[in-house]
């Protein structure tokens, strides 16, 4: 493993290190539940069974309602830019974006907190961007707004963003300094 | 929060994330991954732990629920009989992730057609709670739910395990 090559971290105290912090409320929790939402076409199993689930953000966000009501602390979306498991009758692509759609449920729900997963690397993003767009949620949120930090791990999608795929370990010191920045800002 | 199964991106979570979500290191067997999952997030708090810092860990089983332990399996048979084999397994899909890698080599055709989740865990209420108390036993600090037929599933979990989960003093 590459050695990582880490600037001086000018974090902002996690969100964690306040009491009240809607994190802070999650963490309390001896286990905590979160519910993985289904934006993306057959949920996790390419299997024709009759089912309710749907891919549509009408679903999801009556989900969202569904696990704030029973207590659940987290609701959370994958990013899904190609099928995992190849084009099938079920899983046939259709998903909506993980971002977009958990900022949406920031305006239907009130307290359980929303995580979007993020390819950082699948872009240019720019911190900026990423920054003012993550403020701006944690203010529509009042603070229940995450961020799951992925680096994309497919040929075919860093290919799809015009880019080669980039070395395993080099995409985490990559994706370090994107977020160090983002935090500077 | 950050979703790895890596060394190095072990070592970026340390520095980055409140929530680490971890991954089977063995494959979606629930009894084969409780051998291995203390070990993998002990070494995630560790490192961790080495800059300071106290990480959460959270992992992704899909749940097959339904009254009765025979009928959450009669429930995962009816799943499997109408699922295809996907390019995941079939060796199409192109990834050097380390947190999938396993999959592949440890998964049955059962637990194929079943298909997502980091882990399987497939029964009755109380079979569901007792393995939500194992997954905290080896150090796990949050589930991530998913189902197969979310609303109806769901709302089946919120009646019949939550309970279970408060009883157990799992849940506050």
């Amino acid at each position: 493993m590459s050695e990582i090559i880490a600037p001086p971290l000018i974090s902002p105290a996690s969100p964690a290190s306040f009491a009240d912090s809607p994190l802070s409320a999650a963490l309390r929790q001896p286990m905590m539940l979160g519910l993985f939402l289904p934006i993306q076409a057959g949920g996790w199993t390419a299997s024709t069974l009759p089912r309710t689930t749907t891919w549509t953000f009408d679903y999801n966000a009556a989900l969202a309602r569904q696990a704030e009501a029973l207590g659940f602390d987290i609701v959370f979306g994958l990013a899904q830019w190609l099928p995992k498991g190849g084009y099938n009758e079920v899983q046939d692509g259709q998903a909506i974006d993980s971002f977009m759609t958990v900022a949406a449920l920031a305006a239907i729900t009130t307290r359980i907190l929303l995580i979007s997963t993020v390819h950082v690397l699948y872009g240019p993003w720019h911190p900026l961007h990423f920054a003012k767009f993550g403020a701006t949620l944690d203010h529509i949120s009042r603070g229940r707004w995450g961020v799951n930090v992925v680096t994309g791990h497919r040929a075919v999608e860093h290919e799809m963003f015009g880019f080669s795929r980039i070395e395993h370990d080099r995409r985490y010191e990559l994706a370090d300094e994107f977020l160090a920045a983002v935090q500077h800002l | 929060m950050n979703a790895t199964g890596s060394d190095a991106g072990i070592a970026f979570a340390a520095r980055h994330s409140d929530i680490v979500f971890i991954s089977s290191p063995t494959g979606t067997e629930f009894e084969t991954a409780m051998e291995a999952l203390p070990a993998h997030v002990a070494k995630v708090k560790a490192a961790g732990a080495q800059i300071g810092r106290a990480l959460k860990t959270i992992i992704n089983p899909l749940v097959i629920i339904a009254q009765t332990d025979d009928e959450a399996e009669a429930y995962a048979d009816a799943i499997v009989g109408q699922s295809e084999p996907t390019g995941f397994y079939a060796g199409k899909y192109h990834s050097d992730a380390h947190a999938w890698a396993n999959r592949k080599i440890y998964d049955t055709a059962r637990q194929r057609g079943l298909g997502g989740g980091n882990l399987q865990i497939i029964g009755g209420p109380e079979k569901i709670a007792e393995s939500i108390a194992r997954l905290k036993a080896a150090g796990i600090d949050g589930v991530q739910l998913s189902f197969y037929d979310f609303a109806p599933d769901l709302a089946l979990f919120g009646e019949r395990v939550l309970p279970l989960l408060k009883a157990r003093g799992l849940r506050l």
